[in-house]
């Protein structure tokens, strides 16, 4: 995939161990990571940016992952863009709240490698891309 | 995949510090105003935080802890629990001992301290009283079992 052709993921999660790890398990996908440490930020820079998926921590400052998808949702620019929630086991309430904010999908933390890059292929409709 | 668990375990470090010292703080304003809602909201992330981090590298005794911590903050958030000096001094407790077992984490050699499944079974038993402010809280189920049965010991 030529570097043109790059899809640009952004991550948005306050903790720069989980950030890393989520980078370290899509390091070899040849996609194009940005981060973000809250929700504002993550809003700003996915208006600036207009990733091809969001990545998107729940428990953040500033503005929670369940708002900042709403957000999303709610701006021209940005309500398109598939967001992929990363939440907590045993979570319920916040996979609710994570369907009713309009995200696509969810991982649960610690992230399974595999399943993560599953969802995110999924999302970025590249399992029957050529490479 | 290519995880540097070297420079994972850097960031933890870096991050563990963050997050203790930002609840810590929070905890003293806590101590002046009980009733502020987003200073244990702060408490409560730096708690998560710690737990979700420690769960990623497999410290399961501070990733335990740290739970424990988040599940008497999550009472204080629905305000089932309140923010009693008694209550604070035991999160502050736990803070402490969570600090001090940060730099240890990665020693194979290093002992469960015995501080914390009497800490995990006060936190338990806060968690169990409905009430919660109370200075003698009913007796509970030994909160500290996953820790006491080994689970933490990786």
């Amino acid at each position: 995939m030529s570097v043109k052709n790059r899809k640009k993921i952004l991550l948005v999660d306050d903790s720069s161990t989980s950030l890393l790890m989520t980078c370290m398990l899509l390091s070899e996908e040849n996609y194009e990571l940005i981060t973000a440490r809250d929700g504002v930020e993550g809003f700003h820079n996915a208006q600036d940016e207009i990733p091809d998926l969001i990545l998107l921590d729940v428990v953040m400052p500033n503005m929670d992952g369940i708002e900042t998808c709403k957000v999303l949702r709610a701006c021209k620019k940005t309500e398109g863009i598939p967001v992929i929630m990363i939440t907590s086991r045993g979570g319920v309430a916040s996979l609710e709240a994570s369907y009713a904010s309009g995200c696509n999908d969810y991982v649960i933390k610690p992230i399974d490698s595999g399943e993560l890059l599953a969802k995110v292929k999924n999302c970025l409709g590249e399992w029957n891309a050529e490479e | 995949m290519k995880i540097d668990r070297d420079t994972l375990v850097k960031a933890f470090m870096a991050d563990s510090e963050e997050n203790l010292s930002t609840m810590e703080d929070a905890l003293t304003l806590l101590e002046t105003y009980p009733e502020d809602e987003e200073t244990i909201r702060v408490i409560f992330r730096g708690a998560h935080t710690l737990k979700g981090n420690a769960s990623l590298l497999e410290f399961m005794e501070l990733s335990e802890l740290a739970h424990a911590v988040e599940d008497v903050l999550d009472r204080m958030r629905k305000q089932v629990l309140h923010a009693t000096p008694e209550l604070i001094s035991l999160i502050l407790r736990a803070v402490d001992l969570m600090r001090q077992m940060v730099p240890t984490v990665t020693d194979k050699q290093r002992q469960v301290p015995s501080e914390l499944v009497r800490l995990m079974a006060d936190l338990a038993r806060r968690c169990s009283s409905s009430a919660g402010a109370g200075p003698t809280p009913a007796p509970a189920p030994d909160g500290a079992g996953a820790i006491a049965k080994g689970h933490g010991g990786r």
